[in-house]
């Protein structure tokens, strides 16, 4: 009777236990479930509590609170804690519930299924959410609740979709002419950093050209016949290259005149020469081509099989600290000038990610009131570089001296630097806080020079076809075909095969529709500009 | 008549509602097993059978601001994204690469666990049958990711332990591309397959070569039947039913990947640039430019396409396996 009876509780607690994890199967999906001790179940808990002190905002107030998703899985702060988030809080009166995305499928689930929170934070899904049936234009907002909140006219011009509306205003952007008056808002861009001792052993050769460089990889080559001479980062491989041959990576150029697709600019055809000319000569491997972690040719270069890594302008930088930590006795420098009279650092992004208010906000006035504190100065520097005298000082060249290192983790996490400030900052502000000659002499080098060969039209950034349409469709499928395609050209057997591999492409990439596509660029960019003018 | 009609419908009523009261007492009895089938169907229902209505996406001008109602409500745009896939350059050489890498699963990955279940039968060293059967089903275990890392370790052209040992023994010159030659895709595929997954189906013929009556070894023995011939004789015709149920699962998800399953795996960890040609199938094209752009409609579009395939092999061969074994899944 007894074993009958124990039987009985222990099905019937399997079988509870089976039912729960069917429901956490359920809720899974879901995506509402709030992350960190702030969670909620609902998706848009505006509410109201006391303040704990009136702070800069003057006085008691009664602190408001807004729900927000970040669509970035890696976002490393997880809720709305630690020094700067209070400040933040302290001066706005508006606490943030933070829910950072699980996976990229997340915010597309929570968009269909109509279950938003009152801020969106994305990059992947700005053409989604630029949609008035997900969010809520920004200038009725602005007009109606925050007058005073200025947005120049380039960066409404950049943000307006197709309905004539922006719904929100990417960060990391600002206009040329702003840009020019800040010489030491430096722009990042491919790197490459070389074995500092290897570099003296060959007696440091000058590299002043590219031509200079592939004969410095051929000489150690022939000397160090079992080190990989350049070692190519998954997601970087072209950065370095295009940038020193004055080539667009993706998206929109003037080319003859004309926006263009960036494969359809007839001087990449340098690009995919020098590229097969590196493989050709054994100073590249098909294998680096399979490699999908970046790590696997960073391992190269710590274990001291590889004597050239190709990344960022924080390569020798990023090298150098582990080789520090793992006790290693050589070290890297970054090759900081550009190697050719063509180098350009070409960026047309008009910004990067962008917050947004979505249509179910509860109270879309502390939204956009909070999104005006973080574009302003004092917000930007706030979110991005701290507690001015605590956390940096303002130098006489007008950049910040950070007292922290920004790629500590550990202490970014505890006090909420630089990632809040992405919410609504500009270029400027990021850009400034990279400048580091003291802390980071190396990357600030390397920097200062990109900075000297940047170009960029906005406009041109502009031009993203919307999903769905028969435009977005050729860019996917030229980009997919792109992937494939050009490593056969910097793998074949000579150069006469690799312009014949590139014409291939590029016959190829016409039957799919890149004169449609640059034709509707044509026409798009022409709408861009008068839009401005208009504006202006 | 009236009497006796109300006399039989008397019976009658008496009888289901006896029925009835049995059927209820027995599900009475049978609660907490029964708690355990109810959950079952309900899973099955909320993630198998209602998700079906999203097929619609395929024929319809979804876009995901639409919401779920959107999946209703968009306009109808008929078999367009079923002619663009058609129209696709890639789509001969992504149709080709899906059949090819599932036929060759089948054909290489379907009998090897048979064999295998056949040759562990024969050993009679208990310990050695027991820790090969552990270490082979163990693979199984392990996912995709970390056998990708662990072939990339083994496979890769300069730095793979196999080259590697290759060069130095002199057998070969030059490394071999096992991960950037398209030709060596497929082989890799199968047989990465067949090493993950081999043991763990052997498990299942195992089973079935427990239920043989020993008596039929011992007649065929006394028959002067050698140990091949007890094998062909006995052994495979004792687990005919279990080959055949297995054989017609394995055509139904035969595009991905059969009985050891994960097409879409290792095309997309193994599948680069390089192998493109060949590694790039189905699976893989429908997440690249369906589901990671957004495009619901054309991601459906392809699997539904995928589908109705799928559903054509388990039909065909059911009906197949019926006409020729008399055994069948339905």
């Amino acid at each position: 009777m007894k074993g009958s009876s124990s039987r009985k509780w222990v099905t019937l607690v399997a079988a509870f236990c089976l039912a729960i994890s069917l429901a956490a199967c359920g809720s899974g999906n879901n995506g509402n479930h709030a992350q960190g001790s702030n969670a909620s179940g609902s998706p848009s808990a505006s509410g109201s509590q006391p303040a704990s002190d009136g702070g800069a905002s003057g006085g008691a107030q009664a602190q408001k609170t807004l729900t927000m998703f970040v669509d970035f899985p890696w976002w490393p702060l997880t809720d709305w804690s630690g020094k700067i988030p209070e400040e933040i809080t302290k001066k706005t009166g508006i606490n943030i519930k933070v829910q950072v995305a699980t996976d990229a499928n997340q915010l597309p689930l929570m968009i269909a299924s109509g279950n938003l929170p009152d801020l969106v934070f994305t990059y992947d899904n700005i053409s989604k959410m630029s949609d008035s049936k997900v969010s809520l234009p920004w200038q009725p907002l602005i007009d109606k609740y925050a007058p005073d909140f200025k947005i120049d006219d380039m960066t409404k011009a950049v943000n307006t979709v197709s309905d004539g509306n922006y719904y929100t205003v990417r960060d990391g952007f600002s206009t040329p002419e702003e840009l020019a008056k800040y010489p030491k808002a430096l722009f990042r861009g491919g790197g490459m950093a070389l074995r500092t001792d290897i570099m003296q052993a060959i007696g440091n050769p000058e590299i002043k050209t590219l031509d200079d460089f592939v004969n410095v990889l051929e000489t150690v080559k022939k000397k160090y016949p079992d080190m990989t001479p350049l070692a190519l980062t998954p997601g970087q491989i072209d950065s370095y290259f295009r940038l020193q041959l004055g080539l667009p990576r993706f998206g929109f150029n003037m080319a003859n005149g004309k926006p263009t697709y960036y494969i359809g600019d007839p001087r990449q055809l340098e690009y995919y020469k020098l590229m097969n000319t590196l493989y050709a000569k054994g100073l590249i491997t098909a294998d680096q081509f399979t490699w999908k972690d970046p790590n696997q040719s960073k391992q190269l270069a710590l274990t001291g099989k590889a004597f050239a890594w190709e990344y960022t302008e924080t390569a020798a930088e990023t090298l150098n600290s582990e080789l520090k930590k793992n006790g290693k006795d050589f070290t890297f420098t970054q090759l900081t000038p550009m190697l050719s009279d063509k180098a350009a650092l070409i960026n047309n992004n008009p910004g990067w990610a962008g917050l947004f208010i979505t249509k179910d906000a509860k109270d879309p006035e502390a939204a956009i009131k909070f999104i005006q504190f973080m574009r302003s100065d004092e917000g930007m520097r706030l979110g991005d570089w701290g507690l001015e005298g605590e956390d940096y000082t303002m130098a006489d060249g007008g950049y910040p001296v950070l007292k922290y290192n920004t790629n500590d983790m550990d202490v970014v996490k505890r006090d909420g630097e630089v990632y809040w400030g992405l919410l609504a900052d500009t270029y400027i502000t990021q850009g400034l806080a990279r400048y580091q000659p003291d802390n980071q002499p190396q990357s600030t080098a390397a920097m200062e020079a990109m900075t000297k060969v940047y170009k960029s039209d906005p406009l041109l950034g502009t031009l993203v076809p919307e999903a769905g349409t028969n435009e977005a469709i050729i860019q996917s499928n030229l980009d997919n075909m792109i992937k494939t395609e050009e490593v056969r050209i910097f793998l074949s057997k000579s150069e006469d095969e690799a312009v014949k591999a590139y014409n291939a492409m590029m016959d190829q990439a016409n039957k799919i529709g890149l004169d449609k596509l640059n034709a509707w660029a044509a026409t798009q960019y022409d709408k861009a500009k008068s839009r401005l003018n208009s504006n202006q | 008549m009236n009497a006796e009609t109300k006399r039989l419908n008397g019976t009658s009523v008496s009888s289901d509602s006896a029925a009835s009261r049995s059927i209820w007492k027995q599900l009475g009895r049978q609660k907490y097993p029964q708690l355990f089938v109810w959950i079952g169907i309900a899973y099955l229902c909320v993630f198998h059978f209602l998700p079906l209505f999203g097929i619609l996406m395929a024929f319809k001008d979804y876009s995901v601001t639409d919401g779920i109602r959107g999946i209703f409500t968009a306009p109808w745009v008929g078999f367009r994204y079923f002619e663009e896939f058609y129209h696709d350059y890639q789509f001969g050489s992504i149709v080709r690469n899906t059949l090819a890498l599932s036929l060759l699963k089948l054909i290489f990955t379907f009998p090897m666990p048979i064999l295998f279940a056949l040759m562990l039968n024969e050993v009679k060293v208990r310990w050695f049958k027991r820790t090969v059967q552990t270490v082979s089903y163990l693979p199984h275990f392990i996912s995709w990711v970390v056998v990708y890392g662990l072939v990339v370790v083994f496979m890769s052209g300069e730095s793979g332990m196999i080259n590697h040992i290759l060069m130095s023994v002199g057998i070969i010159k030059e490394p071999i591309g096992f991960l950037t030659s398209p030709n060596n895709f497929w082989g890799l595929a199968v047989g990465s397959a067949i090493w993950k997954e081999m043991g763990w189906w052997t498990i299942i013929f195992l089973a079935a070569l427990s239920g043989i009556d020993p008596a039929q070894y011992e007649a065929a023995q006394i028959d002067g039947a050698g140990r091949l011939s007890r094998i062909w004789h006995v052994t495979l015709p004792g687990i005919k039913g279990t080959i055949v149920v297995v054989l017609i699962l394995a055509l139904g998800s035969l595009l991905g990947g059969g009985l050891v399953g994960s097409n879409f795996e290792q095309a997309f960890l193994l599948g680069n640039p390089l192998n493109a040609d060949k590694s790039e199938i189905l699976q893989t094209y429908a997440f690249r430019m369906g589901l990671a752009q957004g495009r619901y409609s054309f991601a459906t579009a392809i699997d539904l396409m995928q589908s109705v395939i799928s559903i054509a092999l388990i039909l065909g061969s059911n009906f197949a396996a019926k006409k020729t074994t008399k055994t069948g899944l339905f």
